[in-house]
């Protein structure tokens, strides 16, 4: 239904932009009008003055009187700058997130709408690292991105890499990026090229967004011979550092500081500056890139926690095929929850990691561990709690057989048999 | 020449910062993090000439310990703080202004690195209103309520955090001051009106923006006044100056033209052609009243990340001889009339720069722009105007709806001045302190109004300023009563304040003080019998000394005086 501030300017035949004056009671604004915002009263009108301000004015008993008609929209002034044959090429692949949004005036939020593209001609520098090829495969916000658009992505990755084997840098929300490059690296065990996710905290409509930088430091990463999928993303607050992670072992530990991500049980591989320095040993470059898309999204993942009842447990994890606990400490679960636990291990594979912030499981050490371990419930290791959901998702897909055995492997960089202090 | 100019104030409020929950207190200069800005587009899709001006350059920020994430921009901000918004209608209130409806806060880009987040957060709260001051009255255009900026640090490019956030109330008088005078009257007067509410007091918590333009010239905007005092002096530079650009005539410079291979020593150096600005640019032997546009010029082509230029009327100079500089111009195309403008630097910056110099020339004698005001009362150009193009939605801030929400307007200064029973002086004083509500307090718990004023205008600040520790409100009320009651002479307050300070309780000394006071008398007088008896009741005078010698502090002069004659009387019979 139309908001009173909506026919209001329908009856004066008034239209977005159109330039008008709004008189009530003796006092009267003119300006520009501007797209209503979703948090504004529902008889208020919003308009842009001359000296750029907008502000709400309400229709209520109001006078209109149409002052000029909006001015027609500008050309839109695609930035074509020629190609520079010497640098060399790379793809940027857009799949929504803040680093591809712009605001939306309708809603006053910010929005993933704005192609691959429209991110490139924004940030000058890329041009400078290499010759741009910019596509946008989604518009999602991170939030609303499914296994079956991981899927997609790594096949659209894998056909860029057999059309021209260059690297691709990926635009992707910060939320859940750490999953989708945990299941870009389980579908794509062997690169021929880098794969190098990158987002921003900061939307790039704004003077200070983090997005120049990120996708600057993720194309100069992109350009090497990694190859493994990565994160990079800004290594500290400051605009000088992009950090390279470890695509399965990288976690979004803050909500919104630039440098929101972090490898808890190690996992930085590098970082670049002016130029990328790797300082961890990683997977070079294959000859070609192998694809084994696809996820059997038929899993659950439980956080125990003290109050959790048997009652919780079988809720969450009835008919699935899988289940990833994040245990406490070295993988536990409660007591009086084994049976529960030991009744679903009968039909599907109940892997345990930690949920603490770093460290691996150990159901060795206390004897509610051990008495876990007895009911056939598998350890992940060191292996994220969400990295192991992924992982078990594709093994139940691609390895139906071997899924428990999987889940205690090293496949990609997940699990690892040793930590360090820093 | 007639002044036209229109007052901007900017007041800071006192009631925390406006986007997060810090207080808005000074920070220390911890290390903080570096940040580039890049100027975006407005949601019209254009980018501002201000912001399109600066270079996209690494800027320093020290983080300091009463500062969150919001300031660093590692945080979204909430907001706006309900108590700013308050101040903010109280101060339209008392303007006659009109709230709006619904107001939006807006993103306007700034890109000298003097905001975090590349934009300072503002909002037009109310329109109209009207300030009268001595001699006159100009009317408001408009109120803001906006986040102030960081602080500038030591260094170019380096800045605190500690006044990032703070709000601060933005008022624009209409473009109708007509003298230097009536520029500081209004802006005095705008300042005391502003004390009526919860402002920030001391340094740096209000500042003056003017417009200025004469009818020759254009507006130009004349930002960071040190005080009131240098207004009209600095009003009157500009009158000056633009009096005198205003006949310059704008120039369409020639192409920038690569020279290095004239000069004899090798340097790489770029020039061009300013048709028609001979003996316009002057040098640092030119007269007062010469347009000296090579400084404007040279203040320009700095935005581009050069030294400064060289130009043709101080040369030959700086290692460039006459025999060169007359290859250059014929290089350049020069004739008689023409000036111009060399860069010594590599192709892409000298270019850059030159650009920068020439789009100044482009613009004649006074362009549209804002200038930074100098201690010695000149101006240098700081930036272009900056348009409405730089104004976009802030998203992460819904509209907030002011109708309906009515504040309770405080008394002005001139109001609390006049309740105040005491004379104009002492009680301007105690208001423009802010002393008077405790001033109120004190007197009603029994003091007397003049004791009161006396103890916070004069007694208390002595005690501060000796580092001893002020007593408490109770205590306070308590010696107030003693004075009232007769029991403390008001002459003992600051005695009874020294002990109370040591830690000694309040002085006693009321029923035994007019039993020693008799006593003292009665022997003084008996000492001085032949003195007494020579000068009859005429001794008071002379005696009263030697009393109040003893008893200063302790009993009221007038009791002194009061008890002196009755026993002189008594003693002469
Ligand atoms: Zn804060």
């Amino acid at each position: 239904m139309p908001t009173s501030a909506e026919q209001f300017l329908k009856a004066h035949d008034a239209r977005l932009h159109d330039h008008v004056r709004i008189s009530a009671g003796g006092r009267s604004h003119e300006g520009r009008v501007m797209p209503a915002h979703r948090f504004s009263g529902d008889h208020i009108v919003v308009l842009k003055l001359a000296n750029g301000y907008n502000i709400g004015v309400s229709c209520e008993g109001a006078e209109l009187e149409l002052l000029e008609r909006a001015p027609a929209a500008p050309e839109a002034t695609a930035a074509d700058a020629p190609l520079p044959s010497d640098l060399p090429p790379l793809t940027v692949l857009g799949t929504g997130g803040t680093i591809a949004s712009y605001v939306d005036y309708q809603t006053g939020a910010v929005h993933p709408a704005k192609s691959a593209e429209e991110i490139v001609a924004a940030v000058t520098s890329l041009a400078e690292i290499a010759n741009i090829h910019a596509e946008a495969l989604l518009s999602l916000a991170s939030e609303d991105l499914r296994p079956d658009d991981w899927s997609a992505i790594a096949k659209r990755v894998s056909e860029l890499h057999a059309e021209d084997g260059t690297g691709v840098v990926i635009g992707h929300g910060t939320d859940t990026m750490a999953y989708t490059a945990a299941a870009l690296a389980f579908q794509l065990p062997a690169l021929r090229a880098p794969v190098v996710l990158t987002g921003s905290q900061r939307s790039s409509d704004r003077p200070s967004s983090d997005a120049h930088l990120n996708l600057a430091g993720a194309a100069r990463a992109a350009l090497t011979d990694l190859g493994e999928v990565a994160i990079a993303m800004h290594a500290s607050s400051s605009d000088d550092i992009v950090a390279i992670w470890r695509g399965t072992r990288a976690r979004k530990a803050h909500s919104s500081r630039r440098d929101a991500f972090t490898a808890p049980n190690g996992g930085r591989l590098g970082s670049v500056g002016d130029a990328v320095n790797f300082d961890a040993e990683y997977r070079p470059v294959a000859n070609e890139t192998r694809l084994e898309a696809g996820f059997d999204p038929d899993v659950a993942l439980v956080w125990s926690h003290p109050a959790l009842t048997a009652g919780d447990w079988e809720a969450a994890t009835a008919g699935k095929r899988g289940v990833v606990v994040a245990g406490t400490g070295l993988g536990h679960i409660g007591s009086h929850l084994h049976a529960a636990v030991r009744a679903t291990a009968r039909d599907a594979v109940v892997a345990m990691t930690t949920q603490c912030l770093g460290g691996s499981t150990n159901l060795n050490v206390y004897r509610n561990g051990r008495e876990l371990g007895e009911a056939e419930v598998v350890e992940a290791g060191d292996t994220l709690p969400e990295t192991a959901l992924v992982k078990l998702m594709w093994l139940l897909k691609h390895r139906p057989d071997s899924v428990a055995a999987g889940m205690g492997e090293n496949l990609v960089g997940e699990l690892g048999s040793r930590r360090f202090l820093d | 020449m007639t002044l036209t100019a229109g007052l901007e104030v900017h007041q800071q409020l006192d009631c925390g910062k406006l986007f997060c929950s810090c207080p808005a207190a000074d920070g220390s200069p911890d290390p903080g993090f570096s940040r580039r800005l890049h100027a975006t587009a407005s949601e019209m899709g254009q980018v501002d000439a201000a912001a399109a001006a600066e270079n996209v350059r690494d800027f320093g920020y020290h983080q300091g310990d009463g500062n969150c994430l919001v300031e660093a921009d590692e945080e979204p901000p909430r907001g706006p703080n309900p108590e700013a918004v308050e101040v903010a209608l109280q101060v339209a209130g008392l303007l006659g202004a009109q709230p709006l409806e619904e107001i939006h806060f807006m993103r306007k880009v700034v890109v000298d690195g003097s905001n975090t987040t590349g934009f300072q957060r503002t909002a037009l709260v109310a329109t109209g209103g009207r300030l009268d001051y001595d001699g006159g009255s100009v009317d408001i255009e408009q109120l803001c309520l906006e986040e102030d900026s960081c602080r500038r640090g030591e260094g170019e490019d380096e800045f605190l955090l500690d006044r990032l956030g703070v709000p601060l109330l933005e008022i624009s008088t209409a473009p109708q001051l007509h003298s230097p005078e009536a520029v500081q009257a209004a802006a005095r007067t705008m300042g005391l009106l502003l004390r009526a509410c919860r402002v920030r007091r001391g340094l740096g918590t209000i500042r003056q923006d003017l417009n200025v333009s004469i009818p020759q010239g254009v507006r130009v905007e004349l930002k960071g006044f040190q005080d009131l005092g240098t207004m009209p002096q600095v009003v009157e530079r500009e009158m000056e100056r633009q009096a005198i650009l205003a006949t310059v005539e704008a120039c369409e410079p020639g192409p920038a033209i690569e020279i290095t291979a004239l000069l004899k020593k090798s340097r790489e150096a770029w020039g061009c052609r300013l048709p028609g600005w001979a003996s316009l640019l002057g040098s640092p032997e030119s007269p007062a009243d010469h347009p000296r546009l090579g400084r404007e010029l040279a203040d320009h082509a700095r935005r581009a990340g050069v030294a400064g230029l060289l130009q043709s009327d101080e040369l030959p100079a700086h290692g460039v001889s006459a025999e060169e500089a007359a290859v250059i111009a014929t290089e350049l195309d020069c004739r008689k009339v023409d000036a111009f403008i060399l860069v010594f630097e590599k192709k892409t910056l000298a270019k850059a720069a030159l650009a920068r110099a020439c789009n100044r020339a482009r613009q004649g004698g006074v362009p549209h722009e804002v200038r930074r005001v100098l201690a010695e009362g000149g101006s240098r150009y700081l930036r272009p105007m900056p348009g409405a193009a730089r104004m976009y939605p802030e998203t992460d801030i819904s509209p907030l709806r002011l109708a309906g929400n009515a504040v309770e307007l405080p008394p002005t200064l001139a109001e609390r001045i006049a309740v105040l029973p005491l004379g104009a002086q002492q009680a301007g004083q105690l208001v423009r302190a802010r002393l008077d509500a405790r001033f109120h307090a004190l007197v009603a718990a029994g003091g007397p109004p003049k004791t009161v004023a006396r103890l916070l205008l004069h007694q208390l600040p002595e005690l501060r300023k000796a580092r001893l520790p002020a007593p408490s409100e109770a205590v306070l009320g308590e010696l107030l009563a003693a004075v009232a009651d007769g029991k403390l002479a008001k002459e003992g307050v600051e005695d009874a304040l020294a002990a109370l300070a040591r830690g000694e309780a309040l002085p006693e000394q009321a029923a035994s003080g007019a039993g020693e006071l008799d006593a003292f008398i009665e022997q003084l007088l008996a000492e001085r019998k032949d003195f007494v008896q020579q000068r009859g009741m005429e001794a008071v005078g002379p005696l009263m000394g030697t009393v109040m010698g003893e008893f200063r502090g302790r009993v009221d002069g007038a009791l002194v005086s009061e008890r002196l004659r009755v026993k002189l009387g008594e003693f002469l019979g």
